[in-house]
């Protein structure tokens, strides 16, 4: 156990030290407000795509109605701080968009996690439709005018913050008892069961938890850019994120960051050339699943553990040559 | 003692055709049974009714003594204490060896959400237990030196091994094995041989096998039951199955001595 703090630790400087270098880029004024708003656009693309990465890649069923989730967590935090102008009003409405989206998540994944492949991916898309058309519907939310002035309170240090916390829950989740059961089921459903594997439950767990942080993605959301829409919930946006997931790699943590992060600068540096970005845009995309069909990373993760051990391997033979 | 496993008049239909007609069948404590038969004669079929895959139409399955009820799935089936190989291997072949052991171990170890997540001292408690049992059971059939590489990437022959091996694993009251020396040399088979006897003296546990391998099934089986079009045809000890008339019959064509 205690060989592992060591690996914990260079996660934890990594992250602090990340947190650092852009307060220090941000006092400078090398990151204007541009860029700010770059990084912010990259952090909660990349809390949603973990969390679709997790359904997608790692418990293999092909969800599309990630974006509906995103919505409850938006219109959660956009309704609630309105008149709770407050930190914690915030984060009473970031925790009370998590629990709508696990109730949500529980109804449709009951149903509809039996379903395979193509057929799932459709009864998702439907029920993120459904969330959309309700809130186009209703009152409290507006309905297509939509909410804006909604107070700021997720700035980009509580954005940094949030990003690493759902990606240390996923990460860990995925590296348990309970994460091998969920993986076991991409690989072979039917071999799953016959171990004893209650994949229905597996399945489901998952997916509430991808679910879960996709709330809290579009809480911050709602709260950084003050004004949301039921269109921008739409099945453009959960296509969106699938796109930073499959360009990352299916069932790669790693993959996925990079993917994302890559795809927010080129999306911010081809900013000036207008509507033209989208076609550069497309074609990277094209180019890459043309070389890389499997995803930039595969399923290839990045681990200081490995790193670390590497190294000393390498050390020993090193020593190895040195006494002959 | 209480049989491992009770088969009794099992009946599968699959719309307008019988592929297993009233089969009954036991297998006792540690006891060693394969079910041999032509092609198509129902003996996997028979497999998916005994492991919840594919619920039997009619009839009733005991493990260890349990009744399963009606509609259970297949998943606590296994759990109940039987379990399987699969005619064409079906390991998690991207993970590694390794990992598909400690698949096969989630439901003998508790760990819960909270202390995965958070990495409390007692997930590191069960995933050091977990390890240790996967890799003790793994060097105990001379895998260890392949449990880092992905499964699928194995040799045939070796893929067999650690699917049988994590069958174990789930520390089942019976293995069921649809036909483990299919595409085996003779070496391999011999290895294959040896570890099933292993199942049976080592572990304490009961084995049903479907085999087209005469002679494996000849030195290993201590009673044999033979299906044909569905039906039990025959059963006995293996020299009464050898010279069983209508066994004869049956692999030979109808008419063979007419």
């Amino acid at each position: 156990m205690k060989k592992n703090w060591k690996y914990n630790l260079c996660w934890l400087i990594l992250m602090v030290a990340g947190f650092y270098l852009i307060n220090t880029l941000m006092l400078t004024g090398v990151i204007n407000t541009f860029l700010e708003n770059m990084l912010v656009t990259i952090g909660i693309n990349i809390i949603l795509a973990v969390g679709l990465n997790l359904v997608i890649g790692f418990s293999g069923q092909f969800s599309l109605g990630h974006a509906g989730f995103m919505a409850l967590g938006a219109y959660a935090t956009g309704i609630m701080t309105q008149t709770m102008n407050s930190a914690g009003g915030f984060y009473l409405s970031v925790l009370v968009g998590v629990v709508l989206a696990i109730i949500v998540a529980l109804l449709v994944g009951i149903p509809t996690l039996r379903l395979h492949g193509d057929y799932f991916a459709i009864a998702t898309m439907g029920a993120a439709e459904i969330i959309r058309i309700v809130i186009n519907n209703m009152k409290i939310t507006n309905g297509a005018a939509g909410l804006f002035n909604i107070p700021q309170f997720a700035t980009w240090d509580v954005v940094y913050i949030f990003v690493c916390l759902t990606t240390i829950v996923t990460v860990n989740f995925i590296h348990s008892r309970d994460g091998r059961a969920v993986i076991s089921i991409r690989e072979n459903e039917i071999a799953a069961e016959a171990m004893g594997v209650n994949t229905t439950k597996w399945k489901l767990s998952a997916f509430v938890l991808g679910a879960a942080t996709a709330a809290i993605a579009g809480s911050l959301y709602a709260s950084y850019l003050q004004t949301i829409v039921p269109s921008s919930f739409g099945i453009m946006e959960s296509i969106n994120i699938l796109i930073f997931v499959v360009l990352g790699g299916l069932g790669s943590i790693t993959g996925t960051f990079v993917a994302t992060t890559l795809l927010g600068v080129l999306d911010a540096a081809l900013q000036s050339l207008g509507v033209l970005r989208m076609v550069f845009y497309a074609v990277a995309l094209i180019i890459i699943m043309i070389f890389k069909p499997g995803g930039l990373f595969g399923k290839w993760e990045f681990s200081f553990k490995r790193l670390l051990t590497k190294k000393q391997d390498g050390d020993m033979k090193e020593a190895g040559k040195e006494s002959k | 003692m209480t049989d491992a496993l009770n088969a009794d008049h099992i009946t599968k239909v699959f719309g307008g055709l019988t592929a297993v007609d009233d089969v009954s069948l036991h297998v006792g404590e540690k006891e060693l049974v394969a079910l041999i038969g032509p092609n198509g004669a129902g003996k996997t079929t028979f497999f998916n009714c005994l492991t919840g895959v594919a619920p039997a139409t009619t009839g009733t399955v005991k493990i260890g003594g349990q009744e399963v009820k009606k509609n259970t799935k297949a998943y606590k089936v296994a759990q109940m204490g039987i379990s399987r190989t699969f005619q064409n291997i079906r390991l998690f072949s991207q993970l590694s060896v390794l990992e598909n052991v400690l698949i096969a171990l989630t439901n003998h170890y508790k760990e819960n959400f909270l202390t995965a997540v958070l990495r409390l001292p007692a997930y590191y408690k069960t995933e050091d237990a977990m390890e240790e049992r996967a890799k003790e059971l793994l060097k105990d059939f001379d895998l260890e030196d392949v449990m880092y590489f992905p499964a699928g990437s194995l040799p045939y022959g070796t893929q067999r091994k650690v699917e049988i091996v994590r069958a174990l694993a789930t520390d089942p009251k019976i293995i069921c094995l649809d036909e483990p020396a299919a595409g085996m040399n003779p070496e391999e088979t011999a290895d294959l041989t040896r570890l099933i006897k292993r199942l049976q003296t080592e572990y304490g546990i009961a084995v049903l096998l479907i085999e087209h391998d005469m002679s494996l099934v000849m030195n290993l089986a201590e009673r044999i039951y033979v299906l044909a079009e569905g039906k039990l045809l025959a059963t006995g000890t293996p020299t009464e199955i050898q010279n069983n008339e209508a066994v004869i019959n049956a692999y030979l064509g109808g008419g063979a001595d007419a």
